[in-house]
Parts: C-alpha cells; structure tokens; sequence
C-alpha cells in the first residue's frame, strides 16, 4: 500500500513539473502513466535485489521507451515527455541530505549523500544515453525496411 | 517556395535568413533544448535555405554559426544565451517549425512572423503555476516519507517558495543571491509551519520543496550530455547546478542557524 501511494505521488510529480515547464492538454495524461510506470519499475527491480544503480537504469530505461513511443504518437520531441517522466526517479532527498550535512559539517554523511546523488544522476544519465541509441538503431532498421518494401 | 526563389531569398537577404535561424536555436536553449537538438536543427534548417559548408557549434550559452551562401559569401552570426529556463511547449513547437521550414521554406517576413508567434505563446498563468509548486511540494514530501500533514505543510511552503521567486526575481540581482533569498524565505516558512504544529517533521517539508529549488534535472541532464559527448555544456552544467545547490545551502543555513537547531 505503502509503495502504490509512493508511485502515484511520484506520478502526480511528474505531471506538477510538465505544467510548471509549461506543456499542455491531454499529454499531461501519458505523463502520469509513464511517471507510475517508471517508479513502478524502479520498485520492482530493487525488491528483486537489485542495486539503486540497475534500478534506475532500468527505470530510466522504461520511462525513455515510453517517452519515444509517445514521442511519434503525439509528434513531438522526445524530450518533452522524457523530463517529466524522469522527475520521479531524480535523487531529491540525497541532495536534501547531502546539502543538510554541508550544513551541520557533517563529513561522513555528505560524502555518502553525494556519493549516491551523483551515482543516481549517472544511472539515469546512461540509461538515457542507452535508450537515444537503441532507439535510433530501431528507427533506422524500420525505416531501411520500409525503403526497401518500396 | 520554389528552389529558385528560395535560391534568391538567400543570397538577397542570407544575413537576415541567418538571424532568423539563430533565433530558433535561442529559443531552443532558452526553453532548455539539448544542445545537441540545438546543432541538428540549424544544421538542418541552413541546409533548407539553400547554405552550403554549415558549421554549427553551440554550448548551453552560447551558438556560432558559419555558413557560405549560395553566391560564395561566408557568413558568421554568433548569440549568447543568458538566462535559461525549462519550456517544453517552447521547444515542441520550435521542433514542429523546423519539420515544417525544412520541408517548405517561407519567405524571411513569414519566418519572423512565427518566430514572434512561438515568443508570444502563453504560458500558464500565475495561480495555475502556483498550484504546480504546491502540488510539486505536497507530493515529493510524501512520496520521500513524509507524513499527509506534512505534505499540507510542504503545500503551503511550495506556495511561499512560488512567491518569493517571483518577488525576488522582480529586483533582477545576482543570480546566486535570488537562490539564496528563496531557499532563506522557504526555510523560514517551513520552520514557523513546524512551530505552529502543522507538519511533523521538517526534513520531510523540506524535501518537497527542495524539488522545486534544487537543479536536480539540470544535473541529471547536464551527465547526459557529458555521457552523450557535449563535454562542454555538460561541465557548465553541472558547475551551475553545483554552485546553485551550495546558494541554496547557505540559504537554509541562514535561516537554521539563526533559528537554533538542524532540521
């Protein structure tokens, strides 16, 4: 119960920073789906014992797949359903804690903190970077083939 | 557009076909497009208008672009970009623009005319995005664990967070100091909210709004672009956010400090 609350508050995130960074109309939908869909994956694969890193990138992963499907549904750069979609999975409290202990010059604490903001941000930077790929490779396939049928 | 118009349309006027260009790229930065979407849709967008030889470069602040018109001539237009903000709508409709130009180039006037167009769409209005910065806050602070009380308390702080931005970023100062000024007038929201007995733990508060402060997306993407090869851009980046973050430490710091006690 605990975690179906923690996805559909992260969804509902996703869909505050699409209206703050001003996209509009029934996307807003697509973008709490994707935004449940990513923290969801990121959940399960981290019960399955996996690492916060793996879990984010696999999650990351899963919110890209969707954010380029999306992308030549509603034709519109990939980027825009991707940032929101993300927002769940940005490593908020890490900074929080990270930046608290510069605060209280607690050394240890910040270096764990930092330490894990900067592998989360790693993680879902990779995972962007491997779904841009994948995708392109995909896309150039389809359209070879079309070419080709032609 | 026939060719040989279009042909004539950049050799009569390339510096103004050029400007127009650059435009595009700006608004793209400044509604926080990759910078690598920035390269490929001037590259692309030069091609249409009948340039040769395109060289583009572009970081988060800045765009050159080299191109040699169909007569011979070499031309070089530089921009700095300098402030940056996330507007996805921008970017989308800038994407659609080039698609469009790229297929059927208009005449520069038309080109200027749905440049200014794309500049003067609205965004939401205040109170829509007010509501965004509370919604952010409530959610965040329940979703890192925060108590339903808590998250009405980061609720009202978003509220105080919105506010303060819009204050402050009326007086135009450093850029570093407004960060600083809004994260002093959040924690004090959040520890007079606490005193008061609405929310129980200020941490929780705290992290909703942080959300809303913190460039966490700045810094996810700027890895992003440093992974994808903008080296560049993803330092400046991440040197940005970093810089921001610690503004918004001392911020807190501030506040917490004079107030006696760590979150």
């Amino acid at each position: 119960m605990e975690y179906v609350i923690q996805t559909l508050m992260g969804a509902l995130g996703s869909v505050g920073f699409a209206v703050v960074f001003n996209t509009k109309g029934k996307r807003l939908g697509f973008f709490f789906l994707g935004g449940a869909l990513a923290w969801a994956v990121y959940l399960l694969c981290v019960h399955n014992g996996a690492s916060m890193f793996v879990g984010l990138m696999f999650a990351t992963i899963t919110a890209g797949l969707s954010s380029e499907i999306l992308a030549r549904v509603i034709h519109a750069p990939v980027l825009i359903s991707l940032v929101p979609m993300l927002v769940p999975l940005i490593p908020g409290s890490d900074l929080y804690y990270c930046m608290d202990a510069l605060i209280r010059s607690d050394k240890e604490t910040f270096l764990v903190r930092g330490t894990s903001a900067i592998t989360a941000a790693s993680a879902i930077g990779l995972g962007i970077i491997c779904t841009t790929a994948f995708s392109h490779i995909v896309f150039s396939i389809i359209r070879h083939m079309h070419r080709t049928a032609k | 557009m026939s060719t040989e118009e279009l042909a004539q349309c950049s050799t009569d006027s390339p510096d103004a076909v050029l400007s127009c260009i650059l435009d595009m790229g700006e608004l793209l930065l400044t509604g926080g497009g990759e910078v690598f979407r920035v390269e490929d849709t001037l590259s692309r967008l030069c091609t249409a208008y009948g340039f040769q030889k395109i060289n583009v470069f572009s970081i988060t602040s800045s765009i050159v672009l080299t191109a040699e018109c169909p007569d011979g001539k070499i031309l070089t237009q530089t921009r700095r970009i300098v402030t940056r903000g996330t507007n996805l709508q921008r970017v989308a409709q800038v994407n659609a623009l080039s698609r469009q130009l790229c297929v059927r180039p208009v005449s520069v006037a038309e080109f200027q005319k749905k440049l200014e167009d794309i500049r003067q769409e609205r965004t939401y209005s205040k109170p829509v995005m007010a509501m965004g910065y509370a919604l952010i806050s409530c959610v965040f602070a329940v979703f890192f664990g925060g108590s339903w009380l808590d998250g009405f308390a980061s609720a009202i702080s978003g509220l105080v967070v919105f506010f303060a931005q819009q204050l402050i970023g009326r007086l135009r100062m450093n850029n570093l100091l407004e960060n600083l000024l809004v994260s002093a007038f959040t924690a004090l929201a959040v520890v007079l909210l606490v005193r008061l007995g609405i929310g129980h733990s200020p941490a929780k508060i705290t992290i909703g709004n942080i959300m809303l402060l913190i460039p966490g997306i700045a810094f996810t993407t700027s890895l992003r672009d440093m992974i994808n090869g903008d080296t560049i851009s993803g330092l400046i980046g991440i040197s940005e956010a970093v810089i921001k973050a610690i503004a918004i430490a001392i911020g807190f710091a501030l506040v917490l400090v004079q107030m006696g006690g760590a979150l």
